[in-house]
């Protein structure tokens, strides 16, 4: 086993939890942590990739950097969406938002 | 480089400039700003539908980053369109309902940017940008009103259907950087398949294609669709299923050119699959709807499968007949959706289809700006819909899917269905419905250019149809 | 030494970074561990009563639920905190690169921080630092 596979290996493993605690999970801070493994799941691919494979240097690093500066704004604007909707409904359980359906 | 650089993100930089001039305003000059906003708001995005119209910067910029050739630019100029249309009907709807503070214009401007940037990027760190740029404005703008608990809620639905497939594409991307070891769109995807890379390549088209598939709701992927379409505003309805269901299907279109015939092979029958189901499931299960802004977030699914259905026979010319649908789906959509916005009362968003009964000779100018996009929609001449489907089915039939084609078809005379039960409730006599306070001139004549520019492309589509093809034969080179 | 392998060497010797020593350390870790609990509570007398439950024997009585609501104001600091803080990653990234990219860097790197001082401003004067009341300026 070479350490590339080593690192996609971990990046997999990062994206299913992700994955599977999005489905799996019914609080919603979790999920906004679920979705955070996701990401850094593919940060860590870019990440590799751009260590053992690329012809460009930086660009993975670049792509990275990028992606963690998203991260962070898509948790803010979740915890955002969550706290308006805890202070309507006083509980973070995905399940109590279900007025919507048909 | 460097000046033709500078031009190419003139629209960039008019609504990004834009956006913050609003945010400033609403922080720093508190008094006046209500006024000020939206001629803020109103006059970026006019600037950026100019400059992406009229300069051509001749090259692509940001070190080939951004592509601004026709294609590009002509989605440019749609979105301009989209932002300006959503802007005049959210107007009188946001202010009655106070959310027209600076976040709303200033974040609506930040979605058209991400709109433009996805339609134009040639490199995938920019689609990726725009993209996500767009996905966390429309979070934003679905829970715009910070009361409702559907916007809430629609807004955290999309939130975490948004960032998943965020995730599926950012992982996509990085296993296509990895195996074709570039960035660029049209470099890596051209690239051609060998036994080495086949895996990988696959592996990432079809991670990038869930995400995609999210974001435009094609059917194992659409279950979002419907609750957010009816919690968020109509107005942000009607912005969210246009524009950035147009956008991310233009950077479809963009790597179905120029993918290779080898990729394109393997990706053909997974969009044969989706198209198929995506029709089928769209229209029937738009069937069984009793509320307005469910039906019309079914019956917008259905319309991405028709387009899909198209979108396979890029390789035989099939692109412009793509583009014009999509150019011709966002002004039904906006006006239709835009009706609804214009026919909700103050207190509560119409949305209950008995609440529509009547609707024809109470307010008979709003209510046929929605007939008619329902007409439109439903694929019925005179209307621009009817040249559109017109164009798709003849594409699909003319590169050899006639199976899906007549798939198609069925789906959309199941379609009219629907689309004429709407209509009959709008102009039946026998419902009471409230008589909805005027929404403001601006709104009327939006709805008004809609339905002149519906019922003109379904007269006159020619000179429309040749500029397309003109600009998508350009691309393909 | 002759009669020790060379394998046995090299495996052992503190030199080579290797996971061998890693993985002595870490059974030896686990092991001490489990052998201290368990002897702790096979030769510990076992007697229970109120004082002995609670969560802090002779300190403090805990009053209240442990899992109180935090105010609304941290989760905004906190996601104020979360966007300022990531900021720094890209001005870390052009203080690296300062050289190679000169003035033209420099500029872009102040209008990335003017922008973000200016969404600073934008939250102080939108009221999202204000501490305690939870009424906001409109």
């Amino acid at each position: 086993m070479n350490e590339l596979s080593t690192y996609l290996i971990v990046a997999a493993i990062l994206f299913s939890m992700g994955l599977l605690g999005l489905l799996q999970r019914r609080n919603l801070i979790g999920m906004l942590i679920s979705i955070e493994l996701m990401l850094n799941g593919a940060s860590l691919n870019f990440m590799a990739f751009n260590r053992f494979l690329a012809p460009e240097p930086a660009v993975g690093q670049i792509v990275t950097l990028f992606i963690m500066g998203l991260a962070a704004a898509e948790a803010a604007i979740g915890l955002s969406i969550i706290l308006a909707l805890f202070r309507r409904m006083h509980s973070i359980n995905v399940e109590r938002a279900q007025q919507l359906r048909g | 480089m460097m000046d033709s650089g500078w031009l190419v993100i003139l629209p960039h930089i008019s609504l990004a400039a834009g956006g913050i001039l609003i945010f400033c305003a609403g922080a720093f000059m508190r008094r006046r700003a209500s006024d000020i906003i939206p001629v803020l708001a109103f006059a970026s995005a006019a600037c950026a539908g100019v400059s992406s119209a009229w300069i051509d910067p001749g090259g692509p910029g940001f070190l080939g980053m951004l592509d601004s050739g026709g294609f590009s630019r002509f989605f440019a100029v749609i979105f301009s369109l989209i932002t300006l249309m959503t802007l005049v009907f959210s107007h009188h709807y946001a202010r009655d309902r106070g959310f027209a503070g600076d976040e709303f214009y200033g974040v609506l401007l930040f979605a058209a940017l991400g709109m433009i940037l996805v339609a134009g990027a040639s490199h995938w760190l920019i689609f990726f940008l725009g993209l996500e740029l767009l996905s966390l404005s429309l979070y934003v703008l679905i829970a715009a009103r910070k009361n409702d608990p559907a916007s809430n809620e629609a807004a955290l639905k999309y939130f975490v259907m948004g960032s998943v497939a965020g995730g599926f594409l950012t992982f996509g991307i990085a296993v296509l950087y990895a195996v074709t070891g570039r960035m660029d769109i049209s470099a890596g995807l051209g690239s051609t398949m060998t036994a080495d890379n086949r895996a990988g390549l696959l592996l990432g088209l079809s991670l990038v294609m869930v995400g995609i598939g999210f974001k435009i709701s094609l059917v194992p992927f659409h279950l979002w669709t419907p609750d957010v379409y009816q919690g968020a505003p109509a107005p942000v309805t009607a912005f969210l299923s246009t524009g950035s269901k147009v956008a991310v299907f233009a950077a479809l279109l963009r790597f179905s050119l120029c993918s290779h015939e080898a990729v394109w092979a393997y990706m053909a029958p997974l969009f044969w699959g989706l198209a198929a189901l995506t029709m089928i499931v769209g229209n029937v299960t738009a069937l069984a709807q009793t509320h307005l802004k469910r039906l019309l977030a079914y019956s917008s699914i259905a319309q991405m499968g028709y387009v899909l259905m198209a979108l396979l026979a890029v390789k035989h010319g099939g692109a412009s007949a793509v583009v014009f649908y999509l150019a011709v789906y966002a002004l039904m959509d906006l006006g239709a959706f835009g009706a609804v916005a214009v026919l909700s009362g103050e207190d509560r968003e119409r949305d209950d289809l008995e609440d529509y009964r009547g609707m024809g000779y109470v307010h008979p100018w709003r209510a046929g700006l929605l007939a008619v996009c329902l007409f439109s929609l439903a694929g019925l001449p005179p209307t621009a819909g009817f040249i559109g489907k017109f164009v798709l089915f003849h594409a699909a039939i003319q590169a050899g899917y006639v199976a899906l084609a007549l798939v198609g078809i069925l789906a959309a005379i199941v379609s009219v269905y629907y689309y004429l039960r709407v209509m009959g409730i709008l102009y039946m006599r026998t419902g009471e419905c409230g008589i909805v306070p005027r929404t403001g001139i601006l709104g009327d004549g939006a709805g008004m250019m809609i339905l002149a520019l519906l019922l003109l492309l379904g007269i006159v589509p020619s000179p429309l149809l040749t500029a397309i093809s003109n600009i998508v034969s350009s691309l393909s080179h | 030494m002759d009669s020790i392998p060379q394998g046995a060497i090299q495996a052992l010797s503190p030199w080579e970074p290797g996971i061998f020593g890693f993985v002595v350390y870490f059974i030896l870790v686990t092991g001490l561990m489990a052998v201290i609990l368990f002897l702790s509570g096979w030769l510990g007398v076992k007697k229970k009563n109120a004082e002995k439950t609670r969560p802090y024997e002779s300190g403090i009585l805990p009053t209240g639920s442990a899992r109180l609501r935090y105010p609304v104001p941290f989760f905004l600091v906190a996601t104020f905190f979360l966007i300022f803080d990531v900021e720094a990653a890209y001005i870390f990234s052009w203080a690296i690169a300062f050289k190679e990219l000169g003035w033209a860097g420099w500029l872009q790197i102040t209008f990335f921080i003017v922008v973000l001082a200016v969404s600073l401003f934008y939250v102080w004067f939108k009221g999202g630092l204000e501490w305690g009341s939870t009424t906001r300026r409109k």
